[in-house]
């Protein structure tokens, strides 16, 4: 059975505004730290150990020759660790519980390089330097139209060079991106109504044919709502409006960059077609 | 395990209407008496375990909330009562708080299906297995949730709109 999820098929704007709130909701990075040395302590290391043994991954080498497994330990939660990695691919998820413990020697920053693994709006694990530090939350997050206004095309996926942001606090959605600008963000200017208004305008503009006064609406909303709950389907209806003025390398180039930051947004199906609609032309 | 499932239960407590100054503690409760009951956990099932768990201690914490003068609903009314007026500002955790009042408007297994679906975005086929339902009763209380969560929403944004006449 396929059903569409409501933030992609709902026309209230409210509605979706509400549901996309969902996804920037979550614990605090130091209350699942706290609850995982709480409840695994150094079992977890030990865990790590394990499940890299039971999954004969290249964790397993680089776990001893960092010496950081503590042996002789009982390994309360080991089977549940081991399962995890087994079944779903969590081991990054462990490593980065591992990797919070910043008074711990730990192997985080290689794993998180060599295994981009990022869990469902998750918390990542921050290279070594960055783990005693706190996370850049308040940093305004980097839009995909200024990514792609950069010579250098920057791969919007948190790497070990690029340290994550994406924490589970607010910022939601646009969190995806890593703050990689340390301009102070503008004023925000973010009521809920304000925006979904100022999309509709942008909607509307673009409709009736004017796709230039679109695209000013939707500067000015991203001005306006930097982080505004309706930013990604701004981007969307930006693509379209670069698409529908005849800009369509930008449009093209907009849309790569939206579904390789966004693969699994509600949006994504239709960037992508569009996506083939322009590369077919 | 503990990081990569401590998010989807702290989430679910959260939609099921534990207060969040609590969600921390319950979420670790959920952990905790998990691990008491290792042994009995097979290979693979950690999830629907900790959602078994999980299910009663937001009941529970309701529960407690209930009996202390609903701290839930408090919790509501301080979100309400601190809402700007609809042109001022409004950021996502403001938006997340309409969201929670919204599905605290909602039925139980409304809600619970509406949050497992939507918010978390499982498949049907996972929230039938989960809840130990068929898939068609999924379907069916999907969509009666997706009726009161619109109605909610429309309350909801009634009051922000009247609320911001008022001031």
């Amino acid at each position: 059975m396929t059903v569409q999820r409501l933030v992609s098929s709902t026309s209230d704007d409210f509605e979706r505004a509400l549901l996309r709130s969902a996804r920037g909701e979550g614990p605090s990075p130091q209350a699942v730290r706290k609850a995982a040395a709480a409840l695994t302590g150094a079992a977890v290391l030990t865990g790590v150990g394990a499940a890299a043994a039971a999954s004969g991954a290249s964790l397993a080498s680089k776990a001893a020759a960092s010496g950081a497994v503590t042996k002789g330990i009982v390994a309360l939660m080991t089977p549940w660790v081991a399962a995890g990695v087994v079944t779903s691919g969590a081991v990054i998820g462990v490593v980065t519980v591992v990797a919070h413990r910043a008074d711990v020697e730990v192997l985080a920053p290689e794993v998180s390089a060599s295994a981009p693994y990022r869990p469902r709006g998750g918390v990542l694990a921050p290279p070594r330097a960055a783990a005693s530090q706190p996370a850049p939350e308040s940093s305004a997050p980097e839009t995909i139209e200024e990514l792609a206004a950069r010579s250098v095309p920057i791969a919007p996926q948190p790497s070990a060079s690029a340290p994550a942001s994406a924490s589970a606090a607010p910022p939601p959605a646009p969190s995806a991106s890593a703050p990689l600008s340390s301009a102070p963000a503008p004023e925000v200017r973010s009521s809920v109504t304000d925006e979904i208004r100022a999309m509709d305008q942008a909607r509307e503009a673009l409709a009736s044919g004017k796709s230039q006064e679109a695209l000013a609406l939707l500067d000015r909303m991203r001005h306006d709502f930097p982080r505004g709950a309706l930013s990604l389907d701004a981007e969307v209806l930006r693509i379209e409006a670069y698409a529908a003025s005849g800009r369509r390398v930008r449009a093209i180039y907009l849309s790569e960059q939206f579904l390789q930051a966004h693969p699994n947004d509600p949006h994504a199906p239709r960037v992508r077609s569009m996506l083939a609609a322009m590369s077919n032309r | 395990m503990v990081h990569s499932h401590y998010r989807l239960v702290w989430r679910l407590l959260r939609w099921l209407g534990v207060p969040r100054n609590e969600l921390d503690d319950v979420t670790q409760d959920v952990f905790w008496l998990a691990s008491q009951r290792m042994d009995q956990i097979r290979l693979g099932s950690e999830w629907p375990y900790l959602f078994g768990v999980a299910l009663r201690k937001a009941a529970s914490a309701r529960r407690a909330a209930s009996a202390y003068g609903s701290i839930v609903d408090l919790e509501h009314y301080d979100a309400a009562a601190s809402l700007p007026l609809p042109d001022q500002q409004m950021e996502q955790g403001q938006a997340r708080e309409l969201l929670y009042e919204v599905l605290q408007g909602m039925s139980e297994d409304s809600r619970l299906v509406f949050a497992l679906f939507e918010l978390e975005e499982l498949e049907i086929t996972e929230i039938a297995r989960l809840l130990e339902i068929p898939v068609g009763t999924v379907g069916s209380r999907l969509r009666r949730a997706r009726e009161e969560f619109s109605r909610e929403a429309r309350r909801v944004r009634a009051r922000v709109a009247f609320q911001g006449r008022e001031r």
